[in-house]
């Protein structure tokens, strides 16, 4: 454990800064309410966009809203809806590897083509449609990031279960007449997980991706709640005015997708060096 | 008496690994030699450091994590350790003067070039010739080493081939630089026994014909009894013994080539007792003592072995048989 | 020999995998890996496979294992045949016909400890155990196969290739088997742990009576550790004697050619010795040649060789031979 700690943390000063970022957001989701210096969701149409006060540390917007504290809110929804559909997808994808690598034939052949037909539609598309569909809200958001986000899983599971399955230690423990079930379970995933957790944490940030592109084309959490890709979209038109209002969420955006990635990457090779460089 | 020059002479070698863990002395003072004409074999198990001595004299070991740290190796005349590893004076060494054969042939040929194309690129490489020659060069060397068909096997590709097949166009190779010595490490580990039996024989032809030498790195002691005019037999990074191969199999003086010998299982043998083992695992590189490392599985190791420094090779019998010991073990007291 | 004490016994075994199929899957071309080959084995013996890459020996001794499924042939394990039941009817018999595998770091999955996965074989035969028998049991086959009880919580990344060959053998012994099926156990090893593990296998068997389908390529591990050997060559047995017999009174030519290609480490023998060099290579075995396999390469062939494949008969003393010239 402690070795694993320590491969984490010894790849370099861009690893320990983004794992900083991803607790910072972490914390500010979780205390959003106690550091939001205001009610984001409170208008002050006297004080539209107006530029960094000591009332105001970031500014306001073109509702008179505090930026700073949409900001923080929007750390909230970027995370929870990346974690649940992640999480969702995860769990849904994971089962249903399993049995396509297990299993073989026609199961196979079924969720692999599946698999195909979601994949061959672009992410942001699916999503968009899929989230349309099931009507506005969180809900659906979340449900529509989740499906486009599982083929990755399937994908990943199946073609690490297919090799596995072949293995002399999973043949030995057909041998020692393990059950299959308890060959799955104890044999066949465990070996997944070091790929599946690096998947999971580079599919947070590619939930946040959706999620605020989603939002920037107004399809995504209805306003007035804060989500950073609204407030790039927001500001758009603000652009050569107060640039802030559009620069400040995107930059969030980007920190933290990259830190993500990141982070996955160093637990990749925290977790199994075999798999240095090749996922 | 004037002493005959070798054609390669290797002095004092000694080549490291700088690792998380240390520094990794594969290489901790070697010297050997090679005449023309001569079948010499470095003998040992893994990482005992008989690859990594071959790699350090091509000058192919990578740098970092490795490094060689000191010694000469003489070809005709010129210390090629001093040539910088990129140099035009070591690649004109390289399959010119020395040709090396590797144990997995898959991975030395590329696999999406037809070998036509290989054999060709090298003889342009070494020689002066157009393509069109340089193809007639690579048949006529591919019918050298006996392989049938020579023509049409230029365009096959090497999956195309069998282990036994390929390891002969790695030969052809050899062959179509007319090197002076050839250095073969593990050639036939990965083939079948008739295979290998076909390989060496022809390996045994080429040193005949073209007058080339040949150093085989094996751990197979048969195979040296077969084939080897002289064996170093080699153990933590040091050669512990040497000598002619009727010397090392039959008055075999270290107790690590003794205990080698005996754990063997023999072919020949009326009588099958029990194997006699050399007890516990070969010594971590990264912290060898200075004593004589073979000295905690020695069974005859008593308080000097422990204690004094590492010993040096020292003349046994003969003229030509040396052994690293401070005792002077003889197989017939075991 | 009488026959209570035969515990293997392998009739006509046949292993064809499809090569080519129509566009239907009707398979047109097949690898005839094992074609048809005889042998037994008394309890308590060791019986060595011997032959070079694609005899089939491999696929022989998994088709005992019923890893694969025989196309052809009956294989008797104590009197019952094994061969054509279901996975379920073979549940009785699965732990107790073990399989040492040439890969000894593959055999073991990364993330178990050595603890694990002894304890994982103890644990499944699914009967109820006490948890201080369980912990005995385990300690005991670590002790059997001579690995330090410390390695309990070492991950098998961690050991070196002759401590990984003994946890498999560790785990194999769990199961209480009668037959081990050893899969080329030692070729992978350094000639030094070979000894050792070689040793092992040999000091187990007189221990607990087991009994040993050894397969492999080195034709003097064979002999020191097997009682009968069987040479195979493109999925035929072409010569099946005793141990002592391989070196001293081989018969037929490939037998003859195969002992000649081994080096022998006696100086003075291996210079009298004469060489027989083989032309060409192993035919692949999609296209195996007509009537005896070895016809091509030998010597000795004949117009009767190309045609009929030549039966394996007995000699006398047990020694058989598959050659026409016999």
């Amino acid at each position: 454990m402690k070795r694993k700690i320590k491969v984490f943390f010894n790849r370099g000063i861009l690893s320990e800064i983004c794992f900083a970022i991803v607790v910072l957001l972490i914390f500010v989701a979780i205390f959003a309410p106690l550091l939001a210096p205001c009610d984001p969701n409170v208008n002050d149409l006297r004080n539209v966009v107006k530029g960094v006060s000591s009332e105001h540390l970031l500014g306001t917007d073109y509702l008179g809203r505090d930026v700073m504290s949409r900001i923080l809110y929007g750390a909230r929804i970027s995370l929870y809806t990346s974690i649940l559909a992640g999480a969702f997808s995860a769990v849904l994808g994971i089962l249903l590897g399993l049995a396509a690598g297990y299993f073989g034939g026609v199961l196979n052949q079924v969720i692999m083509r599946l698999t195909d037909a979601i994949l061959a539609i672009p992410a942001l598309i699916f999503t968009l449609v899929l989230a349309s569909a099931l009507g506005g809200g969180v809900l659906s958001i979340v449900i529509s990031i989740g499906v486009s986000l599982v083929p990755t899983y399937i994908r990943m599971v199946n073609g690490q279960v297919l090799s596995i399955k072949e293995s002399d230690y999973v043949t030995a423990g057909k041998l020692i007449g393990l059950k299959n079930v308890k060959i799955l379970l104890r044999h066949l995933l465990p070996n997944c997980f070091p790929s599946l957790i690096v998947l999971f944490t580079m599919n947070l940030g590619q939930g946040i991706m959706l999620e605020a592109t989603m939002s920037y084309l107004g399809v995504g959490i209805a306003p007035p709640t804060a989500t950073w890709g609204a407030m790039v979209s927001d500001g758009y038109s603000f652009l050569t005015t107060a640039p802030l209002l559009s620069i400040l969420p995107g930059v969030c955006i980007i920190l933290v997708v990259v830190a993500f990635n990141v982070v996955g990457d160093g637990l990749r090779d925290a977790l199994d060096p075999r798999l240095r460089g090749k996922l | 008496m004037a002493e005959k020059k070798h054609l390669l002479e290797v002095n004092h070698l000694k080549t490291s690994f700088f690792t998380d863990s240390g520094e990794v002395k594969a290489v901790n003072d070697v010297s050997y030699y090679v005449d023309e004409q001569e079948i010499v074999a470095v003998v040992g198990e893994s990482g005992c450091g008989k690859s990594v001595t071959q790699m350090s004299v091509m000058q192919l070991i990578q740098s970092p994590p490795g490094k060689i740290l000191g010694g000469e190796a003489i070809l005709e005349g010129r210390d090629i350790l001093k040539f910088r590893p990129d140099s035009k004076e070591m690649r004109a060494v390289r399959g010119e003067k020395i040709s090396m054969i590797f144990q997995e042939p898959m991975t030395s040929l590329n696999p999406v070039i037809t070998v036509g194309k290989q054999l060709t690129e090298v003889i342009r490489t070494h020689k002066k010739v157009s393509k069109k020659d340089a193809w007639q060069m690579g048949i006529s060397a591919l019918a050298s080493v006996g392989i049938p068909e020579p023509e049409a096997r230029m365009k096959n590709y090497p999956f195309e081939m069998s282990g036994g097949m390929r390891q002969r166009v790695m030969i052809a190779v050899a062959v179509a630089c007319n090197s002076r010595l050839i250095v073969a490490d593990e050639p036939t580990t990965a083939l079948d026994v008739t295979t290998q039996a076909q390989v060496m024989e022809l390996l045994l032809d080429v040193v005949d014909k073209m007058k080339t030498s040949l150093i085989v790195v094996t751990h197979n002691l048969g195979l040296v009894t077969r084939y080897a005019d002289r064996i170093y037999v080699m153990y933590a990074g040091r050669i512990i013994e040497s000598g002619t191969t009727e010397e090392l199999m039959t008055k075999p003086c270290h107790p690590y080539t003794i205990g080698l010998l005996s754990a063997v299982p023999k072919l020949d043998a009326d009588e099958q007792t029990h194997l006699t083992t050399i007890e516990g695992a070969p010594p971590d590189l990264a912290n060898l003592p200075d004593a004589c490392a073979f000295a905690p599985r020695c069974p005859y190791a008593d308080e000097e072995c422990k204690n004094s420094p590492h010993p040096e090779l020292r003349l046994t019998d003969g003229h030509t048989h040396f052994s690293a010991c401070h005792r002077k073990i003889r197989r017939e007291e075991t | 020999m009488s026959e209570q004490n035969i515990l293997l016994k392998v009739e006509n075994l046949k292993m064809h995998f499809p090569a080519e199929s129509t566009w239907f899957g009707k398979p047109t071309k097949f690898v005839k890996a094992v074609d048809g080959i005889d042998f037994q084995i008394e309890s308590g013996k060791t019986f060595g496979l011997v032959g070079e890459s694609g005899c089939g020996k491999t696929t022989a001794g998994k088709c005992v294992l019923r890893i694969y499924e025989p196309t052809e042939g009956n294989i008797y394990y104590q009197g019952t045949d094994i061969s054509k039941i279901t996975q379920s009817q073979l549940k009785p018999y699965r732990r107790s016909i073990q399989l040492i595998f040439q890969d000894p770091y593959g055999s073991l999955d990364p993330r178990q400890s050595v603890g694990s996965i002894v304890r994982e074989a103890v644990l499944a035969d699914g009967k109820k155990k006490a948890e201080a028998d369980v912990k005995a049991r385990i300690e005991e086959l670590l002790t059997l196969v001579e690995l330090d009880l410390s390695m309990a919580g070492r991950y098998p990344h961690e050991m070196s290739g002759g401590q990984r060959q003994r946890l498999g053998i560790a785990r194999a012994l769990a199961c209480e088997p009668k037959l081990i099926v050893c899969d080329e156990p030692v070729s992978a090893l350094d000639v030094s742990i070979q000894a050792q593990i070689i040793n092992l296998f040999e000091s187990l068997q007189e221990k607990l009576g087991l009994t040993y389908l050894f397969i492999a390529h080195d034709l003097a591990v064979v002999r020191h550790i097997a009682d009968t050997i069987a040479v195979m060559y493109l999925g035929h047995i072409v010569e099946m004697m005793d141990a002592g017999e391989l070196y001293a009174n081989p018969c037929h030519p490939y037998t003859k050619a195969l002992l000649s290609a081994v080096p022998v480490t006696d100086y003075y023998t291996e210079q009298k010795r004469s060489r027989i060099v083989l032309e060409g290579e192993v035919p692949s075995p999609i296209h195996a040649p007509s009537g005896c396999p070895f016809h091509p390469r030998c010597r000795h062939a004949a117009d009767l060789c190309k045609t009929q494949m030549p039966p394996l008969v007995d000699q006398g003393g047990g020694h058989f031979v598959a050659c026409h010239n016999y």
